[in-house]
């Protein structure tokens, strides 16, 4: 008799894998053939799969449209595992696929709109904290300040791409019957995404501010990654980007490092 | 945290709460004796539909239902997934917390969809043992739902029915008596769905599910995207008679319909509840 690991193994390659050869023996046929009851199961993993791509993907469907993007989350699907119970963690894979899918080669864009989707789908499930506190910041002493790392809010996400994506995704949202023409090699974008009371944002930054907000994310000391986006771009006003980007709610807290000599 | 507001499912009829109707929940509070939802639509750190279910929490008392806890895989539970289920209903409180009896993963890749297991000494075993982590993990008591099937394995040795009174017996959970499951099973696999509500003990049973489910022709598909069957309401009200008026869901998953029909079947439920009530008093 075959242990349950062994049943549950033929099952997973009778639905990932090439169905023809697959249809298990230790299944009861009746008034259906096995092959018959397979593909009931086939047909609803992949169809709940695909559901939770289209619910993520939206921008993606309508720039491929629905033939299309059945037609590769078909492969995907088959070639990606699912990790999680949590349906809404499939998927994260989807932009590196398209880069790689040859079908998908004539829309460059398509990768970087499927990133951007996907950080949007993180952002609805992560809290947004209240934004930084200013007043506590001014009561630092100004000797302290330049040891400072800062930590962007949860709802918050970086994004670059040689394209526009940004319009691309705006010009496809559904309320939008004709999207206009956008012209894709307009030049690179580098966007902060932020979720503010349940809303969406996008903002375009330029090179100084989101190589800050970068540096920061990944845990520089203030004084070194603003050193270091002073060296891109030379006469960034990082003052007014940053007490912008408090108010905005970017920056969720602040914490002072440990200096060099001490660690 | 939700004064006013306890957190036992009451033996009324509820609705399965999906994204769709969420807000207009909130906003005209239907007379409907409690709410449920996937846990897994809620596992994130926050957000948006977080801050919604904790809304309704403050109007109803809720249940968390999982999908993906796998309680039939050869898989160890994934702790990650527990991890999240206790973080939830932590901050949810909810009345019941309930998962199937099935399998969704094997060698850690989830298909995420409620698959069917052979009903083998092996796996009763490994089922029971897995309820047990859980109900642990959770310090909490779990129901399990009967999971609805096309196909039967030829090695299985245990009846589905007798399986579901097994498992209850020996860890102590509840069982969800998924009513259109047993039917849409009965009638793929030929066995009576009488036989199979006899069979369950009366005193396991927390809980029960109805929903509608579509016929191909030669498999009845239990696709939660049409009104609870004829046939359903009468095993449903076959339950009733032998089981009491218990909590009682109504689910809808696919084609979701305006609240006001979900609301309708959930009014026609907590009908022949108090039918049952009349008749037993």
């Amino acid at each position: 008799m075959l242990s349950l690991r062994e049943v549950q193994e033929h099952f997973r390659a009778a639905v990932f894998e090439s169905p023809q050869e697959l249809a298990p023996d230790f299944i009861v046929a009746g008034a259906l053939t096995v092959e018959q009851r397979m593909a009931v199961y086939r047909g609803s993993v992949f169809g709940n799969l695909r559901s939770a791509l289209r619910g993520v993907y939206p921008v993606v469907d309508r720039l491929v449209g629905a033939e299309f993007f059945d037609f590769a989350t078909e492969h995907f699907i088959r070639a990606t595992p699912s990790p999680s119970g949590d349906i809404h963690q499939f998927g994260r894979e989807f932009a590196e696929f398209l880069r790689a899918f040859p079908p998908a080669a004539g829309l460059p864009y398509l990768p970087d709109a499927a990133r951007l989707e996907w950080l949007m789908h993180e952002l609805h499930y992560q809290p947004e904290l209240p934004p930084l506190d200013l007043a506590s910041l001014a009561t630092l002493p100004e000797a302290a300040r330049g040891e400072l790392g800062f930590s962007l809010n949860p709802a918050c996400r970086l994004l670059a791409s040689p394209y526009p994506i940004d319009l691309i995704w705006q010009a496809n949202q559904p309320e939008i019957a004709e999207p206009g023409q956008i012209e894709i090699d307009s030049g690179a974008v580098r966007l902060l995404l932020r979720r503010r009371s349940g809303t969406l944002e996008l903002q375009r930054l330029d090179e100084g501010g989101y190589l800050l907000l970068e540096q920061l994310h990944e845990g520089a000391p203030f004084s070194a990654a603003l050193e270091r986006v002073l060296t891109a771009q030379a006469g960034f006003d990082a003052a007014p980007f940053l007490l912008q980007q408090v108010q905005l709610g970017t920056l969720a807290a602040f914490h002072q490092l440990r200096r060099e000599a001490e660690s | 945290m939700f004064e006013g507001v306890s957190s036992a499912i009451p033996a009324r009829a509820g609705i399965g709460l999906r994204a769709p109707h969420i807000r207009e929940v909130l906003d005209t509070q239907p007379d409907v004796g409690w709410v449920e939802v996937h846990s897994e639509n809620y596992f994130g750190d926050g957000g948006q539909s977080l801050q919604l279910l904790e809304q309704v929490r403050h109007h109803y008392p809720l249940s968390l239902h999982g999908v993906g806890l796998s309680l039939g895989s050869s898989d160890e539970l994934n702790p990650q997934h527990l991890h999240r289920l206790r973080q939830l209903a932590d901050r949810i409180e909810p009345g019941f917390v309930s998962d199937h009896i099935s399998w969704s993963s094997v060698g850690g890749r989830y298909f995420n969809d409620l698959l069917p297991i052979p009903y083998t000494e092996e796996s009763f075993d490994l089922v029971c043992r897995h309820v047990e982590l859980a109900q642990e993990f959770l310090g909490r008591r779990i129901l399990v739902e009967n999971a609805s099937s096309y196909l039967q394995f030829s090695h299985s040795t245990i009846p589905e029915w007798e399986f579901v009174a097994q498992v209850a017996h020996r860890t102590g959970c509840g069982v969800l008596l998924d009513l259109n499951n047993v039917y849409v099973s009965a009638s793929n696999h030929g066995f009576d769905a009488s036989t199979y509500l006899r069979a369950i003990p009366a005193a396991a049973v927390e809980e029960f599910h109805l929903a509608g489910h579509t016929d191909t022709g030669s498999l009845l598909i239990d696709s939660h995207g049409a009104p609870v069957g004829d046939a359903v309401w009468a095993l449903y009200a076959e339950a009733l008679e032998r089981f009491g008026a218990l909590p009682t869901l109504v689910e809808w998953d696919t084609d979701i319909p305006p609240l006001s029909v979900l609301l309708g079947e959930a009014r026609k439920a907590a009908g022949m509840m108090e039918t049952e009530r009349a008749l037993a008093a």
